[in-house]
């Protein structure tokens, strides 16, 4: 062995010959090229995003773009804004935290929390009744993000079949579909899911059905307590112990209330209203509700009750607007205004009162919120005519048990003709609609 | 039997050199932080719809990556940039290739070890982040493992090329260097929309070539995944692709080392 084998190290050829060495690299580089295609093609799956551009800001860029340039490190900043955002809820600052909610689901498709608390606000806390189409809105985008689990779908079931929108027809499916899914974490999705199934039947009159469905969740939660006493799990045997009696007791409730409201149909009631409508300064109208051949309401126990009356006002074309601009937040909140007030008492003697006097006040000179917003912002008046409403729906959820008992589950005890007209399912309602000019609120 | 030896000595190296101690130490006191840091997110609606601590292992996983990763990069190129000059600046290298030593055994070598002492510093890290994870979760979460297992693939590469460009190039240089392909191969992706909005093919052809050659490190990325497992078990076969990307990370490392090994052999030193 020579010096300069000993420098060059033993064993020498001193290296692959060029050709070979090309050849073997383009081997390779053929099997990354094969590789990379394969990991192309089912990249897609690991991070799926809407992408459709009218959906909003979080599906109109390029989620792939903006998410390569965080350097994979999209997650934390979303996490780190989800902080932020949290803060600001601490601190009641509403509006900004939408912003926030928007740039989280955008870094990370998958923050669930971060769709249901955003369509939360958007809902409930802004009190600006035109956002509950954005917020299903932002819904539907989580739940194209992650569609395989119960969550959004029962998060924006939820938000249809509460007071903010009392749809109960598009909820349905929502509680049927989450039913569905499995948790995040694997397990079944919760059985509070299949009761929102049956509260949801009841609103639209479907009263067997939610009968059926109350059985059929008394069936699985005695099937899952007979596997917990084989498995002798203490906390399993009493969750689902408590889980089937839940159910029988509303199962029992519904059958006693069913009969107790059969002729309910048979003696119908004739309900009207008269109104009267004052400008007491600009954006600012007292409205005088009376209520003709509403019944004294008692409760189950005996004691007095009362029905809860709601008040819109809104432009002419409101529900076309809205549906036309369904996608254009922009437009609807610089153009469209709707107030909405749903808690006004119908007291015994006929008189319909607002926070206990006689008068509905319709302040549109303030922010609903009292965040120190603009009222021009959230009730901008660009239109010339806008309507009143005045509506008494017995099947709505904040109406208490004894409008049921009076005027029957969706308002079958409610006398055709007059002010009475059908609503979705066949539901009857009162509904009075008073046309106003803009120098009537102005 | 050589190339063990030169991968315990550089292992040996890499532990003495106290970068990877600095970096792990620091990586785990941040690990510790991000559980106060969850914390903030604990309040609000979430906690409301029961998704309080859902949250907070969100933000413990999404940060513990985040830490990882930033150490791994960190890692992977201080721990390799300078391995083979420093043995030629210390003259070291003429006692080892005067022994029976193949040139591509001291290369080979050097490259196991470093990966040896970045598998260990990685591996704590990771074993760290499932045992935060659980203390919160009460779950081993093992894909996490997978996760972290792939980052180490990661930079794998990483090193490899860090070694291979310290045969050609000036630290300086190589560091930077190192960083640009970094920074490129991660942003791959980023490439390929701009390419998809172009109309000129010789663009598109560019494009493709760039996310063909160059190291496409976002294929190692499966965080979204590992952050929120549902998604993880919504994918049909989805440890299949996990196993691509480690064949992606093997196939490229050969070209890395057979490069290396081959200019290493012609190198006079």
């Amino acid at each position: 062995m020579t010096t300069a084998d000993n420098i060059h190290g033993t064993g020498t050829p001193r290296g692959i010959p060029l050709p070979r060495l090309i050849a073997a690299i383009a081997i390779l580089f053929v099997g990354i090229g094969l590789v990379q295609t394969r990991l192309d093609q089912r990249r897609g799956l690991f991070n799926p995003v809407v992408n459709d551009p009218k959906r909003g800001l979080s599906a109109s860029i390029r989620n792939n773009v903006f998410g390569a340039s965080m350097l994979g490190i999209r997650e934390v900043a979303a996490g780190m804004l989800w902080v932020k955002a949290d803060e600001l809820f601490h601190n009641g600052q509403y509006t900004e935290l939408i912003p926030y909610f928007k740039l989280v689901t955008f870094l990370d498709p998958h923050q669930i929390d971060v769709y249901s608390t955003g369509a939360w606000h958007l809902s409930y806390n802004l009190g600006d009744a035109r956002l509950v189409p954005q917020s299903t809105a932002f819904l539907d985008e989580g739940i194209a993000n992650n569609s395989k689990i119960w969550d959004l779908y029962f998060q924006k079931g939820w938000l249809l079949f509460d007071w903010p929108a009392e749809d109960y027809e598009a909820a349905l499916p929502l509680f049927q579909e989450a039913a569905k899914h499995p948790s995040t974490d694997g397990s079944p999705a919760p059985p509070y899911i299949t009761h929102m199934i049956a509260h949801a039947m009841v609103r639209q009159g479907r009263v067997d059905d939610a009968i059926a469905q109350w059985q059929t969740n008394i069936d699985y939660a005695e099937a899952e307590h007979a596997k917990a006493k084989k498995t002798k799990n203490d906390t399993d045997i009493r969750y689902w112990q408590q889980e089937r009696d839940v159910c029988r007791n509303n199962r029992e409730l519904l059958l006693i209330r069913k009969t107790a409201r059969e002729d309910v149909a048979k003696n119908p009631k004739r309900v009207t209203f008269t109104a009267d409508v004052q400008k007491r300064g600009s954006r600012l109208l007292e409205v005088r509700v009376r209520t003709q051949g509403f019944p004294p309401l008692t409760d189950s126990y005996g004691e007095e009750s009362n029905g809860r009356l709601e008040l819109i006002l809104q432009d002419r074309d409101y529900d076309k607007l809205a549906a036309q601009h369904k996608n254009d937040l922009l437009w609807v909140t610089k153009n469209l205004t709707r107030f909405r007030s749903i808690y006004n008492i119908i007291e015994r003697n006929g008189t319909v009162t607002d926070r206990s006097k006689p008068v509905i006040l319709v302040e549109m000179n303030k922010d609903p919120a009292d965040q120190g917003r603009n009222p021009m912002d959230i009730y901008p008046l660009t239109s010339d005519e806008y309507e009143l409403i005045l509506r008494f729906q017995p099947r709505v959820r904040r109406q208490p048990e004894a409008v049921q008992n009076a005027f029957g589950w969706i308002g079958e005890g409610l006398a055709p003709g007059g002010q009475t007209r059908t609503g979705p399912s066949g539901s009857q309602m009162v509904e009075k609609r008073i046309p106003l000019k803009l120098d009537d609120i102005l | 039997m050589n190339i063990w030896v030169i991968a315990r000595s550089t292992f040996g190296e890499a532990i003495r050199k106290r970068i990877g101690l600095y970096v792990v130490f620091s990586a785990v006191v941040f690990l510790i932080l991000s559980q106060l840091f969850a914390q903030f997110s604990t309040g609000g609606v979430s906690s409301e719809i029961g998704g309080g601590s859902r949250v907070e292992i969100t933000i413990i996983k999404s940060m513990a990556f985040f830490i990882i990763v930033l150490s791994g990069l960190v890692l992977s190129i201080f721990l390799s940039f300078d391995l083979v000059p420093s043995d030629v600046d210390n003259k070291t290298i003429y006692t080892i290739l005067s022994k029976p030593v193949k040139r591509w055994h001291y290369v080979f070598g050097k490259f196991i070890g470093t990966c040896m002492a970045l598998l260990m510093n990685i591996g704590f890290m990771g074993v760290a982040l499932m045992v935060l994870v659980a203390i919160k979760s009460h779950q081993l979460e093992w894909p996490l493992l997978g996760g972290v297992l792939l980052l180490f693939m990661q930079f794998a590469v990483l090193t490899g090329l860090a070694i291979l460009l310290s045969l050609v190039v000036t630290r300086n240089i190589n560091v930077a260097l190192c960083f640009a392909f970094y920074l490129t191969g991660t942003v791959s992706e980023f490439w390929q929309s701009i390419a998809a909005t172009s109309d000129n093919p010789l663009i598109k052809l560019m494009v493709k070539a760039i996310h063909l050659v160059i190291p496409n490190f976002y294929n190692f990325s499966f965080t979204n995944t590992m952050v929120h497992l549902e998604k993880w078990r919504e994918i049909p076969n989805a440890a299949a692709d996990v196993g691509w990307a480690a064949v992606y990370g093997v196939l490229y490392l050969a070209v890395i080392l057979l490069l290396a090994f081959t200019i290493f052999e012609k190198k006079e030193v």
